[in-house]
């Protein structure tokens, strides 16, 4: 594959990516109220810098704390079991501890480590959205 | 396009929390912008009050369950 195709594939990558973005926006009332989550998460995907680490382990830590508060609601109102709610709770320790990770190799200033931990954040929010759904 | 596919996903997770839970990231995000326009470098040690809150959420869930 030629440095041509090689762009024009990354081209056809990135336009595609944003168009799923605004898709999946679109389905929602007010895109404006969820701009800024999708900014953050874009920061989250490629850390470009040490500012954007430090406010996607911010982000995490804020979507740990507002899933285990949602977990906790719902089974009081008694719409998830206290098994399902369990589960929740040990993936969303994953979570934290893998944000903590991250958290540490930012200080250190090794970024790269710091977007492998959070990819996996990503993967376990994934399997808990799966489930509360 | 895995990549997109995790950039789509984390933003589902995120628009359905911030839908039940009124969640905003919206003052990360303008501090991460301030500080970029600044050529400031956010301090790491800002992340600790949203740790601690975290942690103190998954202590209220883990105590909201009943034990067994």
């Amino acid at each position: 594959m030629t440095p041509d195709h090689l762009l024009m594939r990354s081209i056809v990558t990135r336009a595609v990516a944003i168009l799923l973005v605004c898709l999946t926006f679109a389905m929602f009332a007010s895109c404006a109220l969820f701009a800024p989550q999708q900014d953050v998460a874009k920061l989250c995907a490629g850390l470009p810098n040490r500012n954007a680490a430090v406010t996607c382990v911010q982000a995490s830590y804020a979507v740990v704390k507002a899933t285990a508060d949602v977990t906790r609601q719902r089974h009081a109102a008694g719409k998830l079991s206290a098994d399902t709610a369990r589960w929740v709770a040990a993936r969303l320790e994953d979570a934290f501890t893998a944000t903590e990770i991250a958290e540490v190799a930012i200080s250190a200033g090794r970024l790269d480590e710091a977007e492998d931990q959070m990819a996996a954040v990503i993967v376990v929010l994934t399997a808990i959205e799966e489930k509360l759904q | 396009m895995s990549a997109v596919l995790e950039i789509i996903t984390l933003l589902n997770t995120l628009a359905q929390l911030a839908q039940s839970q009124g969640l905003s990231l919206r003052p990360l995000l303008l501090a991460y912008e301030k500080a970029q326009a600044e050529g400031r470098q956010l301090d790491p040690a800002e992340i600790a009050v949203l740790k601690a809150a975290a942690r103190q959420s998954l202590v209220d869930l883990e105590n909201a369950l009943p034990k067994g």
